[in-house]
Formats: C-alpha cells, structure tokens, sequence
C-alpha cells in the first residue's frame, strides 16, 4: 500500500454493475505502525445509479447498505485480491445513519484501517461527511478475503 | 455470512424479533437461514419511521 490515488474497481467482479466508491485515495500507509492505513473515498449520489431508481420514486437517497458496499468496494481497490478472492464484510460492528445522503451530494468517507500488515482481516473505523462538512453516518467493521467457513 | 459452495440459488429465511416498539422506532434483532444453517446474525438494530418531507429538510 502506497500513498496516493487507487484506480477503483469499475465494475467490481463481485458486485458488478454496482459501482459503490467514485474515487479512493490511500492518505496514510502506516505499515510500520501497526497496518495502520488511512483512505478516503469519495462517492457522488446518482439517481442514475442502478439501484437508485426505487429509492424513492420522487426522492433519491442513498441506502445505507452501500455506504456499507462502498467501504468494502475501497477496501478491495486498495487491498487487491489474493488467489482470486477480495475482502469482504464479514462482521459489521456499528452502523449509525444521522443525516439522508440525497441524490447530487457527495458523500467523502475517512476510513482508518488496522490490520493491514497482516494476511487475513481488517478492522475498519469509518466517518462519513457530506459536502458541507456534516455527519451522515459512523461504521465500523471487519473484512475478511474469502468465506471463513466456506467447505 | 457464509457462503455455501456449490450453490448457485439460496432460499433465504428471515427471522426478525422486534425486541422494543417505540411507536415510530423499533429495536429488533434476528438471522437469516438457508436451510438449518445461519448465514447472518442480526445483534442488535433499530429502524425509525420518518416523512419524507423531513429527509428534504435536512438538505445542505
């Protein structure tokens, strides 16, 4: 992981065409301190976007669950895979939800991760702000490559 | 969330207990099934009824 602008998944391969993270740009490796590593992503709200249409017929906002995706989607830019696999949410620890996210804003989401230094997972805390500097949402969770207890 | 190798269509069974109604807030808590085996596990979540013409006022 180095400091810098990641090019984003477009299409992801696992969530293809949804399209969660507009830009990702890794603010800090801190692989000498603990897997420390500090991202920002970047998402616009379209009601073009292909899960937007019915969410609401007369008013766009973003669902929550693909904030949620977003993360994930930054995180895989950022992590790559590893034999194919990405990481994805395998735990989600909080998720509190303050303001709507309506159709044209851009929502920019801080995340810090630990864990980067190691082969399994990362453990993600998330703040997430509209163009006007206000709260929408707070997460925070673990990823994973791969189902744990997949046979 | 676990994944089930092989399959390529699940049959999902939702299992949600409202555990405290507020009247326009519900706290809840459930799984998700396919089959015997749970694939999610819900701790703890609340969800709260809302006008839309309060989501618009919030606008920058």
């Amino acid at each position: 992981v180095t400091a810098g602008e990641v090019a984003v998944l477009d299409p992801p391969p696992f969530a293809a065409p949804l399209r969660a993270v507009d830009r990702v740009e890794v603010l800090a490796d801190g692989a000498a301190d603990g897997g420390r590593t500090t991202l920002r992503a970047v998402k616009t709200v379209r009601a073009t976007d292909p899960y937007l249409g019915g969410h609401f017929p007369d008013l766009t906002m973003l669902p929550g669950v693909f904030l949620i995706e977003g993360v994930r989607q930054a995180v895989a830019a950022v992590l790559g895979s590893r034999n194919g696999a990405y990481p994805e949410v395998r735990e989600l620890r909080s998720a509190r939800f303050l303001l709507p996210m309506l159709g044209g804003e851009e929502i920019t989401s801080e995340i810090e991760l630990t864990g980067t230094d190691t082969a399994d997972e990362v453990e993600a805390v998330v703040r997430c702000r509209r163009g006007d500097g206000k709260p929408v949402a707070t997460l925070a969770l673990r990823l994973g490559r791969g189902a744990p207890d997949a046979a | 969330v676990t994944a089930i190798a092989g399959a390529t269509a699940y049959g999902l069974e939702h299992r949600a207990r409202i555990v405290r109604d507020l009247g326009d807030t519900w706290i809840f808590t459930g799984e998700t099934r396919v089959g015997d085996a749970v694939v999610l596990e819900v701790g703890s979540a609340m969800t709260a009824l809302r006008p839309a013409a309060v989501l618009r006022e919030a606008a920058p």
